[in-house]
């Protein structure tokens, strides 16, 4: 330990010491006799006695001396030892601010040998940004002479820095220079502290700032009153209360009665039972009416007193409201669900029936309480039924959209009585629930059947019919047959035994009877013209239609040359048209126009220059005909008459006929799709028109 | 010489039997004339049965078979003549009151060599059943008789 303290400052007092020694050694030499051998014996016994004295006395105080010397030792060390490892770095500075000494503490801050540390400006170590800090602190310091302290960022060589806190005190050396003395404590771990709960009180502040629920801060009074210290953006915007109105002000100047008092009970509750107290409160602020879940909760200071009230409102007035409408919402559709007309049914994914309302009560037999969450859906399923109704189940929990919405199933309830049912069901979305409503359709399957049951019948009974009338026609044709040939048979026997009669017995006839006999002769072949035209008619109406595209002009000469043979004698001009091709019964439609021109050829007859014109003309849909004559027509009232069976305008004597044609002609064109008429005028002519539809030609 | 052969009448009414041996006098073909009263009796003649059995072997120039008649007509008659081997190329000329759409298509279906309608008018049928004589007694060659 003192080999540590060689260099010449500390071995000052040591020298000083020496010197005082031997200063005192000189002044008790002085005290010695001159002559110690002009001492007697006794004299020099007692001299050396006392010199004996002197120097165990001498020895004592030497004694004394060395350990007076260890102790201060000791206490410089202690002292050094004391500065040198202090938590807190010491430095002496110069007046010019130059480091004098500096302690291992300090050393070890500034992160630099001991020895590099001498006689460097202390501004060396201090951030660039702080240096006006330590500038004014010195300046201070100086200035005043009192101490000063000063917070700032040191700098280490390597660059890194620390937060520090400088107290400096000035001396007075022995030399009359100032010093410096400086004390250099580590905040850095304070700064961070400081910063996190700067940092901390920012976050707080705003969640404070921000957070949706109404806060409010209330300061206990020593009088017990409360009076609101802060309150949030929130409390303002939720009460239409400005900060300015509420902060500084009494509970009982901002809350009216009733509230109140129920508030001041709260608040003594919770002061009372320290703890957070929680209720909730309608009151009506500007912004309207307000329900607030409200919370309050004490904050005691070290002695146990109430000095805060914290308070916290989360409205829930627009949950309140939500709550009632759905509250509301569902009231509406348990009444609809309960008072619906069909019964109806919710059914969960493991086919218990959860729900179900008073008609499915009356369809099943069972009571809500025997069938809600007790009873599967698959308990009322005819089992012929169930295994496709279980894949609707499934498969609408799967793939909704595959499911079938509707469809029917036969429903078996308590009594056993089997149900036809028209299922209406669909999952609730978002669930795996599904709603179920069944109409009982027992009674329209009943019905159904009772259809289809009559339907047979009419069926059946159409059948008949169409029998009894194809039995009918049977008989017609039979009937026909029956006057072609057994009508015709006698009439020609008539006609072969008149005509012998008047070959053979010719002679023994009267003038008379031979007249008679002409006149059978006429008679029976009128009536057979009548019978031959009678049966025509028959058959332009039963026979088969066999169309084909015709050439309407080769149809008109094949009739003209037949009518010019007939008639040899008669002039006619004939003025035909280009006709169109159709589409119709050839045969059939040469009826048609044989009918129409021979009719033409006879009523023109009387007339010495005939004229007959035939031509169309072309109509939306169809083709219009005509045959027009300048023969002797007739009156328009019978118009109507003369498509009439053996309907006739002109006597037998006039103009031939049985009156058969034109009926013919209107069968025909009727069975063609086309109409029929007339325009005529008595001695002006005639003209007669049909229709048949247009001709449209494949493409090819 | 014209050599005239068999015609055979096949008619059930009297009169019309009458009247065509009347038409075929005025030709002096009635001498040829075999008359039967039905089907039946048409095919007892052609096959030498029943009552024909006597009958000199060999087929008639023409049959003329009236359609509607009791128990066989016309039709089943011409049926049956075509399915007979011995038969089948026998002249067979329908002779009736009926030109229904029916007769006619049956007819020819089942092979007749004509079909004449019996006009009402007696000058028109004398004149019919004399063409129809002469043709098929007179003019047309006969199928040979055996194949």
């Amino acid at each position: 330990m003192k080999n540590k303290h060689t260099d010449g400052e500390s071995a000052r007092p040591h020298s000083d010491l020496r010197r005082r020694a031997e200063v005192s050694a000189l002044a008790q030499a002085a005290q010695m006799p001159e002559k110690l051998e002009t001492l007697s014996p006794e004299a020099a016994r007692q001299f050396i006695r006392e010199l004996h004295e002197h120097q165990v006395g001498l020895a004592m105080q030497n004694e004394e001396l060395r350990r007076a010397q260890e102790e201060l030792e000791a206490s410089r060390s202690r002292y050094f030892d004391l500065y040198d490892l202090a938590p807190v770095g010491y430095l002496t500075l110069s007046e010019k601010g130059l480091i004098l000494e500096a302690n291992i503490t300090a050393v070890t801050l500034l992160g630099v040998e001991r020895k590099r540390l001498a006689k460097k400006p202390l501004t060396r170590f201090i951030l660039p940004e702080d240096q006006d800090i330590y500038y004014r602190h010195r300046k201070q310091l100086f200035d005043t002479g009192e101490p000063q302290v000063c917070e700032l960022r040191m700098l280490r060589p390597d660059a890194t820095s620390f937060w520090a806190r400088l107290e400096a005190t000035a001396t007075q050396e022995v030399g009359g220079t100032s010093l410096c003395l400086a004390v250099l404590i580590d905040i850095a771990e304070r700064k961070r502290a400081e910063e996190a709960l700067q940092e901390s009180e920012r976050r707080l502040s705003s969640i404070y700032g921000t957070v949706g629920d109404a806060i409010f801060h209330l300061a206990v009074e020593a009088d017990g009153s409360h009076r609101f210290v802060s309150v949030n953006q929130a409390f303002c915007n939720v009460t239409g209360l400005s900060e300015e109105t509420v902060v500084g002000k009494l509970v009982n100047e901002i809350i009216p009665e009733p509230s109140l008092s129920m508030v001041l009970e709260k608040y003594r509750q919770a002061i009372e039972e320290n703890s957070i107290v929680r209720w909730e409160e309608t009151s009506d602020y500007p912004t309207g009416r307000l329900i607030g879940d409200v919370s309050i909760a004490p904050v005691f200071d070290d002695e146990g007193r109430c000095t805060h009230l914290v308070g916290l409102v989360h409205d829930v007035t627009e949950n309140r409201r939500i709550a009632e409408v759905l509250h509301q919402s569902e009231e509406l559709y348990r009444t609809v669900f309960e008072n619906t007309g069909t019964a109806t049914v919710l059914i969960e994914e493991n086919t218990i029936i959860s729900l179900a309302n008073a008609e499915f009560e009356k369809l099943s037999k069972y009571s809500k309480q025997e069938i809600e969450g007790k009873k599967s859906w698959t308990e009322f399923v005819l089992k012929e039924d169930l295994d496709r109704m279980k894949v609707q189940h499934s498969l609408r929990r799967e793939k909704r959209e595959a499911a079938l919405k509707q469809y029917e199933f036969r429903f078996v309830a308590r009594d056993g009585n089997i149900h036809n049912i028209l299922l209406t069901i669909d999952l609730i979305p978002e669930t795996t629930k599904s709603i179920a409503s069944l109409l009982d359709i027992t009674e329209r399957k009943l019905a159904e059947m009772e259809i289809k049951k009559l339907n047979a019948e009419l069926e059946d009974r159409v059948l008949q019919r169409t029998a009894q009338l194809e039995a009918a026609n049977k008989e017609l044709e039979a009937f026909s047959y029956s006057v072609s040939h057994d009508l015709r048979a006698p009439l020609r026997h008539i006609s072969g035994y008149v005509d012998l009669l008047v070959k053979r017995c010719k002679s023994d006839l009267s003038e008379k009877g031979q007249h008679y006999l002409n006149s059978i002769a006429d008679s029976s072949h009128q009536m057979g013209t009548l019978i031959d035209d009678l049966l025509l008619f028959s058959r332009t109406g039963r026979a088969e239609m066999r169309q084909s595209e015709s050439d309407m002009n080769g149809l008109i000469h094949e009739v003209l040359d037949s009518l010019r043979q007939d008639n040899p004698n008669r002039a006619i001009e004939w003025v035909v048209g280009k006709l169109p091709a159709v589409f119709c019964d050839e045969a059939m439609l040469k009826l048609v126009w044989m009918n129409l021109l021979s009719n033409a050829v006879k009523f023109t007859r009387t007339r010495k220059s005939a004229r007959i014109e035939i031509g169309f003309q072309e109509e939306n849909r169809e083709l219009v005909f005509f045959v027009r004559d300048n023969g002797v027509g007739f009156d328009m009232q019978y118009a109507q008459k003369l498509f009439g069976v053996f309907q006739r305008l002109h006597s037998t004597e006039e103009f031939e006929g049985t009156g058969i044609g034109l009926a013919n002609v209107h069968r025909i064109v009727s069975r063609h799709g086309g109409r029929t008429w007339v325009e005529a005028e008595v001695d002006k002519g005639a003209t007669f028109y049909f229709t048949l539809l247009k001709y449209a030609k494949e493409e090819p | 010489m014209i050599e005239f052969r068999t015609i055979l009448l096949v008619e059930d009414n009297p009169k019309d039997v009458e009247l065509t041996l009347e038409a075929l006098a005025e030709h002096n073909l009635a001498n040829h004339l075999a008359v039967v009263r039905d089907g039946v009796e048409a095919m007892e003649y052609l096959r030498c049965e029943g009552k024909y059995k006597q009958r000199k072997q060999g087929n008639p120039a023409v049959v003329l078979l009236d359609i509607k008649m009791p128990r066989m007509d016309g039709i089943e008659v011409l049926q049956a003549i075509r399915n007979d081997p011995a038969l089948k190329n026998l002249p067979v000329v329908m002779l009736t009151s009926s030109r229904e759409e029916p007769d006619l298509k049956k007819s020819y279906e089942s092979g007749v060599n004509a079909y004449v309608v019996k006009p009402v008018d007696f000058q028109d049928f004398i004149e019919a059943v004399k063409q129809v004589g002469v043709f098929w007694a007179v003019i047309n060659e006969l199928p040979p008789e055996r194949e």
